[in-house]
């Protein structure tokens, strides 16, 4: 089990996750001023093709351990999308508008599914797949 | 937003694989502690909401004291403790200890962080022109970087060694390969904490 070889799908999530945060701290070190957003969208759509070729890699895996995935992933999703609410709640509240206010919540969702798929990922992997399919 | 150093105490490897050895019944997010996580964050909304100094500063002080004084102590007090109990010791703790840490840190890390962006905002600290607005940013970094270790490199094994852990027969090659990363992160861990408390104490004498 240890030495199957996978896709990079946790680098690149990671990765994402990385560019996620990036793009977050910009913004916040300028609010509540409205920043020039072009290196938030530039991270924001780095990121989010990051995460869209990691999830292209990982539905070409098989066999892999799917039941194990989603089970996890649906759980973690939850929890982050809780935790990016109110994280945009804040932001929300604080008077934060237009676009900015929109790339900000994009990248909180991107967020949000990032890292659901890195911790499902990372589980299933180790999963034995003949039992749990 | 899983941390960070407490993951260490647990590492190195953990398991050996004893075959027809039997694992004890647990639950991975210990539905219980659901409810008090749901009261918490209730409470940190209506702190926001009711745009009060006083409760939004109770927040992040607390939660974030709390988290740092939490990573610091598993990871450098109880860790080495734990490292020289025998494997079933080590495998009973980590059943008991790991999920309770999946409600506790996340929650703690969310309060810390919203309740210190209001707080930041009502005292002026978000402001460009603020003096010490560079350590401000500095503390986004600091935790940008601990929330990269805690989400894609602590939490997922944290998960990973629990659904291990409830197999009937777990596999000890597997729990240590995934306790390693606990070791490469503990260092980095460590000093974000530490940059964390300089930060912090930076600003409130500010």
């Amino acid at each position: 089990m240890l030495e199957r070889r996978f896709p990079p799908v946790a680098e690149l999530t990671v990765a994402s996750v990385a560019l996620m945060l990036s793009g977050g701290i910009y913004l916040a070190a300028h609010l509540p001023r409205h920043p020039p957003l072009g290196p938030a969208v530039g991270l924001l759509i780095a990121g989010g093709a990051l995460s869209l070729v990691s999830l292209a890699l990982l539905v070409r895996i098989r066999p892999f351990a799917w039941h194990t995935f989603f089970l996890v992933a649906r759980w973690a999703l939850v929890a982050y999308l809780v935790i990016a609410g109110v994280l945009a709640f804040v932001f929300i509240y604080d008077h934060t508008r237009g676009a900015t206010l929109a790339v900000l919540l994009l990248t909180l969702v991107v967020f949000a599914c990032d890292v659901p798929v890195v911790v499902a990922f990372t589980v299933a992997r180790y999963e034995d797949v003949a039992e749990k399919g | 937003m899983t941390d960070i150093t407490h993951d260490v105490l647990v590492a190195p490897p953990v398991v050996e694989s004893e075959p027809g050895a039997p694992a004890r019944p647990f639950q991975i997010v210990p539905m219980r502690g659901l409810p008090i996580v749901g009261v918490v964050l209730a409470g940190l909304v209506a702190a926001i909401g009711a745009n009060q100094l006083w409760a939004v500063d109770f927040f992040h002080i607390v939660g974030g004291g709390v988290w740092t004084a939490l990573d610091l102590f598993l990871g450098f007090v109880i860790g080495p403790i734990l490292g020289r109990l025998s494997i079933p010791a080590r495998v009973e703790f980590t059943t008991r200890f790991m999920p309770k840490m999946l409600l506790i840190m996340p929650t703690l890390v969310t309060c810390t962080l919203a309740a210190g962006w209001q707080l930041a905002r009502h005292l002026g600290d978000l402001n460009a022109s603020y003096s010490h607005h560079g350590w401000v940013v500095a503390s986004f970094i600091v935790v940008a970087v601990m929330a990269v270790i805690a989400l894609g490199v602590l939490e997922p094994a944290n998960v990973a060694v629990l659904f291990e852990l409830r197999k009937p027969v777990p596999n000890g090659e597997v729990i240590a390969r995934l306790m390693r990363r606990f070791i490469f992160t503990a260092g980095i861990t460590g000093a974000m904490q530490v940059a964390t408390l300089v930060i912090m104490t930076r600003l409130a004498t500010a």
